[in-house]
């Protein structure tokens, strides 16, 4: 008799609400299968799923979507066996939607950093500029990720070739809402050389600006290349810090020959790299206030089929160890 | 091909082939602890899943039992939602409630891919719908005060900045 009526309430309840069948991290994990754009209007649906969603499923799905953040592996994911590894970030839902949608850390946003694609998404002053395939008179690209694969440069004549690119942050998901927060160092580097028998000037200038358009910072960048010793490649680069109104940065760079010679033997420019570095601070698993954490935590682990996906060593020191190798851990 | 013997939540028995079993990681683990032998009578009990529930999973393991296992390396693998095949798709058919159960079965029973089509069914009817066809779809009450719902509407427009 009793197991009749457990039954038929059972029934009862399916029939009219689904999604009361399902635990609380059963609903976090389904919710992840969500698009992000559909994901904010989940999150007016009702205060459980906003909840669920601002709380661990935004950082759920970037867990499991986001290369460099967790190398595709869920390093931060809350859904651990052993609350004692948890890794949680402690950054508000926003900046995961940004991460699921945008991808913007780590990564480069320069595009056509190398010229592989002719002479778009650059601003030019003249057209002066030629592109090479493969650098000519000068050493081949170093074998190094900031091409990703490619194999071309941009190359200067004897007037001044000069030409920039902005990037807006907010085109990238980074509102001024999260570079406020997050003040993350901005990286911006480049390769340059010169043919082996012609010198050349190499000028290079970064502008971060706010979003009035004003100037918050400057580096600027200049060299000459002698005759006869100019084929080599060489990196220059620089971190902006602490930019939290930062809205774009302007790069801009030139190059000449110095010896006002007919043809392109100007300074060679390729590989330019602007990077927004994510500032991971890992509280769960080394800050102060991880007792707090881990009760909060602990209520959500996952149950093991959806753990084991995220677990692919048993051994802890393992991911310790790529985590410490392939994040800057801030304090 | 060694059979084994499922009790579900109800009582009903099924005698289910071991290959096909085992993509449950939860019975493959219990019966290799249990160590039952080929021709053992013992019964595993499975007390969290119902006969109707327990039928459609040995349905869906039976046609699956040759998928080459998912890789270690399956980055991307549950970005798309679009990928679901057209035999799952027609398995999944089904009533919310079903679907629903199939949901928890897979979970409590350890069925990654089965776990992922169930979860990408429901993503894909939440897709693309307005908070309000939401609610409708899975009967769900929207228990935000007018203010309130305001308030989370423009935090969502602050993502998105012109």
């Amino acid at each position: 008799m009793n197991k009749m009526k457990f039954f038929n309430r059972s029934v009862k309840v399916k029939k009219e609400k689904p999604f009361d069948l399902l635990p609380d991290e059963m609903i976090i994990c389904l919710l992840s299968f969500v698009d992000v754009d559909s994901l904010l209007n989940c999150r007016i649906v009702c205060k459980r799923w906003k909840s669920f969603i601002d709380a661990y499923v935004f950082q759920e799905k970037a867990s499991r979507e986001n290369k460099f953040v967790n190398n595709g592996k869920g390093y931060y994911s809350f859904s651990q066996i052993d609350s004692n590894t948890v890794r949680k970030l402690e950054f508000p839902w926003y900046v995961f939607y940004a991460i699921c949608k945008y991808d913007p850390f780590h990564r480069n946003l320069v595009r056509n950093h190398c010229g592989q694609d002719n002479f778009k998404h650059w601003a030019f002053n003249d057209m002066w500029w030629i592109i090479e395939k493969n650098p000519v008179g000068a050493d081949p690209l170093p074998d190094d990720p900031d091409f990703d694969g490619q194999t071309s440069c941009f190359v200067s004549t004897y007037k001044l070739c000069s030409k920039s690119q902005t990037i807006l942050f907010k085109n990238h998901g980074l509102t001024n809402t999260i570079m406020k927060l997050l003040k993350p160092d901005i990286l911006v580097s480049e390769w340059y050389s010169g043919r082996c028998d012609c010198g050349c000037k190499y000028i290079f200038k970064a502008s971060v600006h706010d979003r009035t358009n004003m100037v918050l910072e400057l580096h600027d960048y200049n060299n000459i290349l002698l005759q006869w010793q100019a084929n080599k490649w060489t990196k220059i680069s620089h971190i902006f810090k602490n930019q939290s109104n930062a809205s774009s940065i302007s790069i801009y760079h030139a190059g000449v020959d110095t010896q006002y010679w007919r043809g392109h033997y100007g300074s060679k420019i390729s590989g330019t790299v602007l990077k927004v570095m994510l500032p991971i601070q890992l509280k769960g698993l080394y800050g102060s206030n991880f007792n707090n954490r881990k009760t909060l935590d602990s209520k959500f682990v996952f149950s093991r089929n959806v753990c084991s996906r995220f677990l692919h060593s048993s051994d802890p020191s393992l991911f310790t160890n790529s985590l410490q190798s392939e994040c800057i851990i801030i304090k | 091909m060694p059979l084994i013997k499922l009790q579900s939540s109800d009582g009903e028995v099924f005698q289910v082939d071991f290959d096909i079993a085992k993509a449950s990681v939860t019975i493959k683990t219990m019966v290799e602890d249990l160590g039952l032998e080929d021709d053992d009578e013992e019964i595993v009990p499975l007390p969290n899943v119902n006969a109707g529930i327990l039928k459609k999973v040995i349905q869906w393991a039976t046609y699956h039992k040759d998928d080459p296992p998912p890789a270690d390396d399956d980055e991307g693998r549950e970005k798309r939602t679009d990928d679901i095949s057209s035999w799952d798709a027609d398995f999944l058919k089904v009533d919310q409630g079903t679907l629903f159960e199939l949901i928890l079965a897979a979970n409590y029973l350890d069925i990654k891919g089965l776990l992922d089509v169930t979860c990408k069914t429901v993503a894909n009817m939440i897709k693309g719908k307005t908070p309000e066809e939401i609610r409708k779809t899975f009967n769900i009450k929207n228990d935000f005060t007018a203010a309130e719902e305001d308030q989370v509407r423009k935090e969502n427009e602050w993502c998105e900045e012109k």
